[in-house]
């Protein structure tokens, strides 16, 4: 994938060129607020009449891409129509009408639709806006913070039923703040600041902890692969290999499932010497780098049942410094992390 | 009661919002969407005849009206008659005279249209006349309705331009407002009284009508 978009909005300048060796599907796009990323989301779409866009991705020309479509704060729904309206205009124009039902599910639309715009709350109305985008039969998606107003479960749950139902067909962009949105869906992932882009590639390849050196906008994640082996009142146990760990799950998922598990390694304690008192989960483990994070803080990367688990240290610890590849270490974390 | 310069009056009322409200719209489209640093000059001379004093507009319009002008001269190789003191100058006038309460109203509700919504509508490939129904034309309805309203009632109610280019000519160029003063003129009071309660009952009940249709639902066209 290239892709390169230069625009102006008023005093800020973008100019993002993004490139990556395989073409993603889903490229999520990270930065702090104000960084450009609302901004190359509009250009893409067509917003700003001054943005210049070229770069292929999947064999296609960006600046000509059929139907490209946002979802954000700035494409709002039509006030004068009510939701069902809203929908219906949107899938005649695209001959999309024999997908409303199915989309309206997808995005748990179904006990909107006699509702007036006015009278949506922000997750509603962020549902809405996603499934009016489909309708328009998209062939790039652009979403724009478009579940922040949605609880987890209903994000997760929604961004599971969206991947499967555009498959390989539509390509999406992600713009989201929130990191766990773009590790349950994105396979490329973007780092932006101050309207360029500074990191761009796999997402497997961004959470790896040398990727840090050059910025620090990406948080510190691991994710283990792992099954569910039981459940029991809200707390599911699996498997990380031969290990098995505790975590509240409020999905439902069946028993034998394959998970991942999501741990920002901020949540992750290390001790060189195993305690049962520090937390409720515990895996054993061996160094196998220790290298610079922050100007306070180290990333230790660890195997733990033949996968790579992350934790910072502080500089200061004594222990950072003497800790050596190879060497022996408990990694504990609480039953409160993210299962996808 | 001057049956005639009612009729004359609801005539040029009518004929003159409808011209104002073709050559309005696009204008205020226009300035709403036109940013220039002479954009301040356009929009000075468009509200020009919200201070002038009618007798100063008057006077300017009967000189271009004059057969010896240009616009006098035009008209009258056109039609092969004068264009002063006709009805068809008071509607040219009233065009002219009612022109910044058409205007603003509408350069007002077209402004508040955010440009998202057009891109967005644009985006999701609605065509053209979509566009205008389902998202100009709900955004712009209060505007055009006071712009219309205002309009005719500031025509029903206009003196000065008319007595300067228009005169006193039955049928032709009085309406109720010169049957008005000349009534007053003539000491008739008791005409004149039943003129000015029905154009001031006219009036308030053409202001009423329209800002209890304008507060009747208003949607929110804000974005974010």
């Amino acid at each position: 994938m290239e892709c390169h978009v230069t625009a102006q909005a008023g005093q800020f300048a973008l100019d993002i060129a993004l490139s990556t060796a395989a073409e993603p599907n889903w490229l999520g796009i990270i930065g702090h607020s104000g960084a450009g990323k609302s901004t190359l989301l509009q250009a893409l779409a067509g917003f700003n009449t001054g943005a210049s866009v070229t770069g292929r991705w999947h064999g296609k020309d960006l600046s000509k891409f059929e139907n490209a479509v946002l979802v954000s704060a700035q494409t709002p729904l039509f006030p004068a129509l009510n939701v069902a309206d809203n929908l219906a205009v949107v899938a005649r124009y695209n001959q999309q009408q024999g997908r409303v039902k199915t989309i309206v599910a997808l995005c748990e639309c179904s006990a909107l639709m006699s509702r007036q715009t006015n009278e949506l709350s922000g997750g509603e109305l962020q549902r809405v806006k996603l499934a009016r985008a489909l309708l328009a039969n998209p062939t790039l998606l652009l979403l724009d913070e478009s579940f922040s107003a949605m609880d987890r479960a209903l994000r997760f749950g929604i961004l599971q039923n969206l991947k499967a139902y555009l498959g390989q067909h539509v390509k999406v962009i992600m713009v989201s703040h929130d990191i766990n949105d773009i590790i349950v869906s994105c396979d490329h992932v973007s780092i932006i600041e101050n309207g360029h882009c500074v990191a761009c590639g796999p997402l497997n390849e961004m959470l790896n902890p040398a990727a840090h050196n050059t910025h620090l906008s990406l948080p510190l994640i691991s994710l283990l692969h792992g099954e569910i082996k039981a459940r029991n009142k809200g707390v599911s146990r699996i498997s990380i290999g031969e290990t098995l760990v505790n975590v509240i799950d409020e999905s439902d998922l069946p028993v034998s499932h394959s998970v991942r598990l999501l741990i920002p390694a901020s949540e992750v304690t290390l001790a060189t010497e195993c305690s049962t008192a520090l937390h409720t989960n515990c895996l054993q483990g061996t160094v196998q780098s220790v290298v610079p994070y922050s100007a306070t803080q180290s990333a230790v990367t660890i195997e733990v049942e033949g996968q790579k688990l992350a934790a910072l240290l502080d500089n200061y610890d004594s222990r950072t410094s003497a800790l050596q590849a190879g060497q022996l270490i408990w990694a504990y974390f609480s039953g409160q992390q993210t299962l996808l | 009661m001057e049956f005639s310069a009612i009729w004359l009056t609801l005539k040029l009322a009518g004929l003159s919002t409808f011209l104002l409200m073709l050559v309005a719209i696009p204008v205020s489209w226009w300035l709403s969407r036109w940013n220039s640093r002479f954009k301040a000059v356009v929009q000075a001379c468009v509200a020009l005849p919200l201070v002038l004093p009618p007798t100063v507009l008057g006077f300017y319009l009967l000189l271009a009206f004059a057969p010896d002008s240009l616009i006098g001269e035009l008209w009258l190789s056109l039609t092969g008659e004068r264009l002063a003191f006709t009805f068809e100058a008071l509607v040219f006038g009233s065009v002219i005279y009612s022109f910044p309460f058409a205007v603003q109203p509408l350069y007002a509700g077209f402004a508040q249209l955010h440009p998202h919504y057009l891109y967005t509508a644009k985006m999701l490939n609605l065509p053209w006349h979509e566009r205008l129904q389902q998202v100009v034309l709900p955004a712009v309805r209060p505007s055009l309705l006071i712009a219309a309203g205002l309009s005719f009632a500031h025509t029903v109610g206009e003196f000065g331009v008319v007595l300067m280019i228009g005169g006193n000519i039955p049928g032709e160029t009085r309406v109720v407002s010169i049957a008005l003063f000349d009534q007053v003129e003539s000491l008739n009071y008791g005409s004149a009284h039943q003129l000015a309660a029905a154009l001031l009952v006219f009036s308030l009940l053409l202001l009423i009508a329209l800002y209890w249709l304008q507060g009747r639902r208003r949607l929110k066209w804000n974005v974010m």
